[in-house]
């Protein structure tokens, strides 16, 4: 795998720093951000094939950050992370929108497997949003 | 004096001392995720060694010094929670309750972080010491913090201190921000109940003004810690 472009969130300086280079040795472009409210402001301007989000942050939490992002940007794919006792919040952070969720510590391996996960779901919806596109654009101009 | 059963008391205890649990379980586990993530890029280091490519040595002692700071990090943590669960050895003792009420600050700057509030603690009486039942005196304390803070979200600051009073300490937990209507009526009236149990008084504070303060005062001994 290689090429996916990851927003990787977390209030936790050191792991995103270390997280991000781990990912960035299996190919991946990594953006990362500290806060709910940094990310929201990163994806204004930039799309990512996933977005990696920690659930328990200061401020703006995980669940209000993804709420937010998928607001402005619906296609995007939201990989949450939990602590103990969050998995419930993970489940529902699911029903709300999230694609998936995995357990802190987490394990490179599986992440880097949601990753490519959410990049081909993306892809399918981008896909899917630019064929409805062109249809309505034919149907409205009767060609 | 109040309505609040002793079911309900000992329910209330337990889920401080869980809330404190869970709070302090979780921040170690951030610890735990750092470790595990700096390990991985260890071996990824490793792996890459053994391909024949050059590490870099600052990036090892960048990594090695990681690690040091997150163990002494959970050392700090472990040492707070230690000290906390050790409050429930003994119903009555004769403790410091300025060492007591400032480790339990150093406890909650986790739930101050999460709610955008700055949580500071003045005041230090070396030599105070008061009789009685430590881990409820933290529970007073905690009930009066988690109300100020959860006034005072997104901005606010809540101040702790100790000083002495005539008869003893005096405990005071001031929030910039008022206090809204009727969401704290029970932790208020659960306040009153665990402060009464230690033989303390409280003063609470009003709705509505544009900063509140509790004031809770306990019998105690000045220098003879």
């Amino acid at each position: 795998m290689a090429d996916e472009k990851i927003l990787l969130v977390d209030d936790e300086e050191e792991f995103v720093s270390t997280l991000a280079e781990r990912i960035e040795t299996r190919g991946a472009k990594v953006v990362t951000a500290t806060s709910g409210q940094e990310a929201v402001d990163k994806i204004k301007d930039e799309n990512f094939d996933a977005i990696v989000l920690d659930l328990q942050m200061p401020g703006m939490n995980g669940i209000e950050a993804m709420k937010s992002i998928l607001e402005k940007k619906p296609d995007m794919q939201v990989i949450l992370l939990t602590g103990y006792g969050t998995i419930e919040r993970g489940v529902e952070a699911v029903k709300q929108g999230a694609m998936d969720f995995l357990e802190k510590p987490i394990d490179i391996k599986k992440l880097m497997e949601k990753i490519a996960e959410a990049k081909s779901r993306r892809m399918v919806i981008v896909e899917k949003n630019m064929s409805d596109k062109m249809k309505d654009l034919l149907s409205k101009r009767g060609w | 004096m109040s309505d609040i059963s002793a079911e309900e008391q000992l329910r209330a205890e337990l889920a401080f001392f869980g809330r404190m649990t869970a709070s302090v379980t979780h921040e170690i586990n951030n610890c735990i995720a750092i470790i595990g993530q700096v390990s991985g890029l260890l071996q990824d280091l490793c792996y890459s060694a053994q391909q024949g490519r050059p590490v870099e040595l600052e990036k090892l002692c960048s990594n090695s010094q990681k690690v040091g700071g997150q163990v002494a990090r959970i050392q700090e943590i472990v040492k707070r929670l230690n000290r906390f669960a050790h409050s429930v050895d003994n119903a009555v003792v004769c403790f410091n309750p300025c060492d007591t009420v400032h480790n339990l600050v150093d406890l909650c700057q986790r739930f101050a972080s999460n709610r955008g509030v700055t949580l500071t603690m003045d005041g230090t009486l070396d030599a105070v010491a008061i009789e009685g039942d430590p881990f409820c005196l933290q529970q007073a304390v905690f009930l009066c913090i988690d109300t100020a803070m959860e006034a005072s979200r997104d901005g606010g600051s809540v101040n702790v201190s100790v000083t002495s009073s005539d008869s003893g300490i005096l405990i005071t937990v001031v929030s910039s921000a008022p206090l809204s209507s009727d969401e704290h009526k029970l932790s208020l009236a659960l306040l009153e109940c665990v402060v009464n149990k230690i033989g303390g008084s409280a003063v609470l504070p009003h709705t509505g003004a544009e900063e509140h303060e509790f004031r809770l005062e306990f019998p105690g001994k000045i220098g003879a810690a």
